[in-house]
Formats: structure tokens, C-alpha cells, sequence
């Protein structure tokens, strides 16, 4: 395991900014988990003070509250177990890691992020395991990076396909969608993302015709 | 009194079912939006005593809908109830022109109590625009 103090204070900041952006998400999400439990709770003590002035309760009615307070838990559960995955996924600087498994962690906590952008991602994941030996947190910040950059850049509906590429176990993520409105900054955030995605010993390239803008990120089976 | 007329706009469909049915048992009027542009078109159709705004949704976000709100029909009395309120947008919700600024979970009473002032003050407005009306009315016609 390397020490992550060796980390300049650049990329140091721009992770701590990632995780932030993340955390504030799922932070936000589990409130929203926890009010409607707030609110079931409620809907359980106004019907329990009816009964008691006489007015009957439907055991049906019961029933569905704590259904759906069992549905929340659930929810509140799935969100715990993702945020604690990616937690840890700044443990150490290299490891092995499943690549869909990533995706699938990036997709449950970023899921509201890009939702409140009206955004519609279709993923494409292959049956076969695609693992890779890399920086775990570094490879989530440059998923997420490459998406929300690409989306600023395209119409909101996208689709990603992750496949390998070669025996050797080289995985390709591609970003496809129509383009839409361009920031003048775009290009320097593609060079940036380039740079970042070079020190995973990856590659980034930019693709742009017929109005139709790709992302295609190359990634090998080991960093080292 | 008439009842009271309310529109919760919130995208988590399960918080707006439940909390319209325990206003609903404290006699208030509910109707549910799960989007900003839903909520405008129902306050075309709807004259609410008070609408109770998230502001983090998918596509048009709270405090444009708030504008929105507004600027179609100024005494709109808007509560704003959302999940992790920065101070920023409070003062920016609250610049806009939002009565109240909430985090959720909020308790029933507090809102409910909300809810009925933001009724009062709606209803104290518009007897204050018709008489006003009328006294324009009457200067011009020279009764």
C-alpha cells in the first residue's frame, strides 16, 4: 500500500473536491431516505391517535406503511453499502479491481447528479469480468470526470459501452452522444482529463463528427 | 373558511404521497407535482393558498420554478422545503421571494401552522388588491 501524502497539493485537492462532490450527493439522497421514513412514521402515529378516539384503521393500510418503510430501509442500505465501497476505494494507490463493479458504484451514487441534469446514461457493460490492476479512487474520479465533462459538452441523453479490447486485458470505455452546446473551455478540459487519465497509464481521445462527439478512454489491465 | 388549497412539488414521489395524506387528514386540500414545469401547470389551473417547493429536481430546478411561480402570480405564497439547505440558497430562495425556507424532515405541525399563515396572509392580499380595485374603480368613475 503507497502513501497517499505523496500525492501533490494539486491532486490532492482536485480528489477532496471529487469525494466532496460525491458525499454531498449521497448525503443527499439519504435525507430524502430518511424523511420519507419521517413521514411514515407520521402517517403511522396520526392513524394509531385515530384508533384511539374510535375511528377504525385498516389493517390493509398498515400494512403498505410498513411495506414501504421496509422499501426505504432498503434503499437507506443499498446507498450505505456503495458509499462504503467507494470510501475505501481511496484505501490504497494500487489494486485489482472490477471494472463493472466500478461503474455500478459510480452509477448508484452519481445517479441523482445526473438525473438533476435531465441526463439519461445508457450503459453497455460486457458479461465477461473486466478487471483491471489500478488506482481504484483515481479510476472512479476520471469515470466521473469524463462524464460530467462529456455531458456538459452533449445533449443529455448518452450511451457507454465498456469492452476489452485485447488478450492482454485493455479496456475501452466510450462516451457516444449528440452534440450540443460547447463551453469555451471544453478543450482545456479535455487536455486536463488527458494528462490525469496519462497518470493511470491510460489513454483519452476526443472524437467529433457528424454532430456526434465520443469519448474513448483506454485503459491497461495493470498500471504498473 | 373554505379549505385550504396546497401544492407540494417534490420529485420523491413516496414523500409527496405521505405527507399529502397526513395534511389531508389535518383538512387541507392537496395536490402533488414530482416536477417544477408539472407544478406551473397545475398553478394555471389551481389557485393554491400555498405550494410547498423542493428545490433540487430533475430538469427545472426549485428556484426557477419559484421565479416561475411568481412571476406568475406575485402574492403566491411559496414555503421552500428541501433536503440540505446552504445558506446560500436560502438567501437566494428567500431573494427570490420565498416565504419560508425548511429542511426536510420537517415536523407536521410547523408545517401545517406554515401552511395556514401562508393562507392567511394569500387571502389578506388579495381583499387588499379588490379593494383596491374597487376604489380605483370608483375615483374613475367619479361615484
Amino acid at each position: 500500500m503507497t502513501d497517499r501524502q505523496t500525492d501533490t497539493p494539486g491532486r490532492s485537492r482536485t480528489g477532496i473536491v471529487f469525494f466532496g462532490r460525491i458525499m454531498a450527493n449521497v448525503s443527499h439522497e439519504f435525507n430524502n431516505v430518511i424523511t420519507v421514513i419521517s413521514e411514515l412514521a407520521g402517517l403511522l402515529k396520526d392513524l394509531s391517535l385515530m384508533a384511539q378516539q374510535g375511528r377504525e384503521i385498516q389493517p390493509k393500510k398498515v400494512l403498505s406503511i410498513s411495506e414501504n418503510i421496509a422499501k426505504q430501509v432498503a434503499r437507506g442500505k443499498h446507498l450505505t453499502s456503495h458509499m462504503n465501497r467507494f470510501s475505501h476505494s481511496a484505501d490504497e494507490d494500487c489494486t485489482g479491481v472490477d471494472m463493472q463493479g466500478v461503474v455500478e458504484n459510480m452509477l448508484v451514487l452519481t445517479d441523482r447528479l445526473f438525473k438533476n441534469r435531465k441526463s439519461s446514461i445508457d450503459f453497455v457493460l460486457p458479461e465477461e469480468a473486466c478487471n483491471l490492476h489500478t488506482d481504484p479512487f483515481e479510476l472512479r474520479r476520471i469515470l466521473f470526470a469524463c462524464l460530467d465533462c462529456f455531458l456538459d459538452a452533449s445533449s443529455p441523453e448518452v450511451s457507454v459501452t465498456l469492452k476489452r479490447l485485447d488478450e492482454k486485458g485493455t479496456l475501452e470505455l466510450c462516451i457516444t452522444g449528440p452534440q450540443g452546446e460547447v463551453s469555451k473551455d471544453f478543450s482545456a478540459q479535455i487536455e486536463e482529463l488527458k494528462r490525469q487519465t496519462a497518470d493511470l497509464k491510460g489513454q483519452l481521445i476526443f472524437e467529433q463528427k457528424d454532430q456526434q462527439l465520443r469519448f474513448r478512454l483506454t485503459l491497461p489491465s495493470n498500471r504498473e | 373558511m373554505s379549505v385550504a388549497k396546497v401544492l407540494l412539488v417534490d420529485d420523491e414521489q413516496e414523500f409527496t404521497e405521505t405527507l399529502s395524506e397526513r395534511l389531508e387528514l389535518r383538512g387541507l386540500e392537496v395536490f402533488t407535482a414530482s416536477s417544477g414545469s408539472e407544478a406551473l401547470e397545475l398553478a394555471k389551473k389551481h389557485r393554491f393558498d400555498a405550494v410547498v417547493l423542493d428545490l433540487q429536481m430533475p430538469g427545472m430546478d426549485g428556484i426557477e420554478t419559484l421565479r416561475l411561480l411568481l412571476a406568475a402570480d406575485e402574492d403566491q405564497q411559496v414555503i421552500v422545503l428541501t433536503g440540505h439547505g446552504s445558506i446560500s440558497k436560502s438567501v437566494e430562495a428567500m431573494k427570490v421571494g420565498a416565504k419560508e425556507f425548511f429542511e426536510k424532515p420537517i415536523d407536521i405541525d410547523t408545517l401545517s401552522e406554515k401552511i395556514g399563515k401562508a393562507a392567511t396572509k394569500r387571502l389578506t392580499l388579495l381583499q387588499e388588491r379588490s379593494a383596491h380595485a374597487i376604489e380605483d374603480l370608483l375615483k374613475k368613475k367619479g361615484w
